[in-house]
Parts: structure tokens; sequence; C-alpha cells
């Protein structure tokens, strides 16, 4: 063999050896590393508490600056994710207002963004971190799920007893609509009609109305929910979980003076579900 | 074995080794917040005290400070509060963090004037 490719051979392997000290052995150690380097899910929750913390501080270039060398796409998944979060779980109002702002600020257009972000979001009532204490559950803790009422289920119709006029605030009820439900549940949809002028002809359009509170008082309790947190069910959506069997009297607004209706959950007989689901349309 | 047999070798290994630390070092991608640069790790455990406010989860809380692989779990709440109060920093950073050092048991002397209102 000629004398240059023993050269090579010896340079090859002293290249491998060290090589594979380097990368192997003692390789040089990241223990100064910063957070987009961190592991998906550490990655995750970083962006999540950035979320959580911009709701609390509302600044910007903070939570910017946190977010840095992220990839856009990860934060706007884990923003959208963390905003509907915080609906679901009933954070205060302004915390979800800031963090439909920073997601906004990072180009996600989910409901939710869009409800906190509009010039209605500035009017939604503040949700204290404590509910009140006549509250047997906090606000909004049930499951996410739809409630659209069991395809087989075939409910009898019960007249439900609505108390008539006169009402303390301007809403009245529209619709009751019995149906069965494995979770029974109440769930209002609050609208009102909004009348426009448009080349002298008048157009009215029905709209959802958020950020209203609405309580539930039966036998000595109470529960509150505000129209709107869960985004995705209408703008003016709210429920609330309940037992069958029992009496519910609903109010909106304040929870004193006349009911705006007096709801029974009677036990369904259908063989799949167990009990009502009522949905209250109201007019403002 | 000839001298200039060794050379190579020995100058191989110096280019191994240049690029295996300086050119082509081996990356960690998927790091611990453990791992974190010190001024990332005061951050880390400030969002913690932030997201604990909000959330109200001590679990969720004590979960991410563990992360962090230090002496005790309180242990960073305690040393960045402190070290916060020492530099003046505004109340309102440092009452998230005396909360949650209280609430983990952990709570000092120095905490107590942020700590109004908490039972102690």
């Amino acid at each position: 063999m000629k004398p240059g490719a023993w050269l090579a051979i010896a340079l090859l392997l002293g290249v491998a050896v060290g090589l594979g000290y380097a990368w192997g052995v003692n390789p040089v150690a990241y223990y100064d590393t910063y957070p987009p380097l961190m592991h998906e899910e550490y990655r995750a929750d970083w962006i999540r508490m950035t979320a959580f913390a911009y709701g609390h501080e509302g600044n910007l270039s903070r939570a910017q600056a946190r977010l840095q060398g992220l990839s856009e796409q990860e934060i706007q998944r884990y923003l959208a994710q963390a905003l509907e979060e915080a609906v679901a779980t009933g954070r205060p109002v302004p915390v979800l207002r800031n963090m439909a702002m920073l997601a906004q600020s990072y180009g996600i257009d989910s409901p939710a963004v869009k409800v906190y972000t509009s010039s209605q979001a500035a009017s939604l009532p503040v949700v204290p971190l404590v509910q009140p204490s006549v509250s047997p559950s906090p606000v909004l803790t049930v499951p996410v799920s739809s409630p659209t009422p069991s395809p087989t289920a075939t409910p009898r119709f019960i007249p439900l007893p609505i108390t008539p006029t006169p009402f303390t605030v301007p809403y009245s009820v529209d619709e009751q609509i019995p149906t069965c439900s494995s979770e029974p549940r109440i769930a209002i949809s609050l609208t009102r009609v909004v009348t426009t002028t448009v080349r002298g002809r008048e157009r009215s359009e029905v709209q959802e109305v958020p950020g209203v509170e609405v309580w539930l008082l039966w036998e000595g309790e109470a529960d509150r929910a505000v129209t709107g947190l869960r985004p995705a069910q209408g703008l003016g959506y709210a429920d609330f979980l309940v037992d069958p069997g029992k009496t519910y009297n609903l109010y909106i607004g304040s929870p004193t003076g006349v009911p705006l209706a007096t709801l029974d959950i009677a036990p369904c007989e259908s063989d799949s579900g167990t009990s009502w689901l009522v949905q209250v349309h109201a007019t403002e | 074995m000839k001298p200039w047999l060794a050379v190579a070798f020995a100058v191989g290994i110096g280019l191994g080794l240049l690029f295996g630390w300086v050119l082509w070092p081996v990356r960690y991608y998927n790091t611990a917040p453990s791992d974190l640069r010190a001024d990332y790790k005061r951050e880390y455990v400030y969002l913690t005290a932030l997201t604990y406010e909000i959330e109200g989860n001590l679990d969720a809380a004590e979960i991410r400070l563990n992360q962090l692989d230090a002496a005790g779990t309180a242990a960073p709440v305690v040393e960045l509060t402190e070290q916060l109060i020492a530099q003046q920093a505004p109340t309102t950073t440092i009452v998230p963090l005396a909360r949650l050092a209280h609430d983990l048991d952990a709570d000092t002397p120095l905490m107590v004037p942020y700590l109004q209102g908490e039972s102690q």
C-alpha cells in the first residue's frame, strides 16, 4: 500500500476516534438551554403558562419575549387551547379578555377570541375567582359536551310552568324544549332582536347576547353562570347540570324577585335518557 | 510505526473533536426545565406562580416546580421571592410568589408583608 493511503487511513481513524469521543463519550453539555429546546410537553406548558401570565399581567412585550424562538404554529395551537380551557373552566373575564388579545396578536381567530376581543367583551361582568358562597359548585365546571339530545329518545312532553309577567328584567321566554339527555341540564340561549334600517327598509336580526348572568335557585341552593363563556355553544349560551326530580327557578341578571321560569326536571320515560334537557330561549 | 502516521492520527483526532464539539455538536432538543439557563429558570418559577394565581391548582404547581430538580419543591420559589424582595421589585410581582410559597408551607418572615389576608 502506498504511504499516502496509510496517511489517509490514520487521519480518518483519528477523526472517527475524535468524533466518537466528542459525540458519544463527552458530548457538549447543554445545561443552559432555553424554552424552544425543551421537550414538546414542556414547551406546551411554557406557552400555556405564558398565556395565563399575560391574562394576569397584560404585558405584551414580556409575553412576546417569553415566546421568542418558539414556532408560530406551536404558539397558535397551545394559546388557543389555553384560552378554550380557561373559558371552559370559567376564569375571570379580564383574564379571558387578555388571553384572547394575546391569542389574537398571534393570528388566532377562534370563536373564543372573537367573543373576548369584541367590543361587547368590555361590558362582560367580572366573574370572581372565588364563587359566591351560595353557589354549591363553581360556574361552568361541567365537561364540554354537546347539548344535543339523544336521537333515540322519545320524551313525553310535560308543559313546564312559566311564570307570567311582571318581570323585573326585560326578558321573556320564547320557548322551552324538553328533551331526554344522559346529562340532565338546563341550557339557556339568550338572544335579542336588533332592527336595522337598510335603504329605507327595516331588517330584524336575532343576535346572541354574551356576558349576562344567569342564576338557578332550588331548595335553598343557588348556581350561577354567565352567557358566552362557552362560545362553541353560542355567544348567548349558558348551562347548568341539574338533578332529575327537582324544581329550579331561573333568573337572569339578578336572583331576586319573580323568576323568569320555573322548571321541573321530570324523569324521562325513554330507556336511553334519564331526565330532561330544557332549553330556554329568552328574548331581551 | 512511522512517526508521520502518528501525526496523521493525532491530527485526525483533533479534527474529530473540532467537528464533534464546535462545528457539529450534539444537539439536545428535548431538554427539561431543569436544563434551562438560570434566567429562564427564574421566569419558569414566576410563570408557575402566576398560573397558580389563576388556576389555584397546587398539585399542578408542585409538578411544575419539581421539574426544576431543585433541593426541594418550594426552594426555587422561596429563593426567587426573597431575591425580588431584596431587589425591591414591585409588590405585584412578589405577591403571587409569596402566596405560592405560603401555600407550599414555605413562607418566610420576609414574605409576611406580602401575605396580607392570608391565614398565617
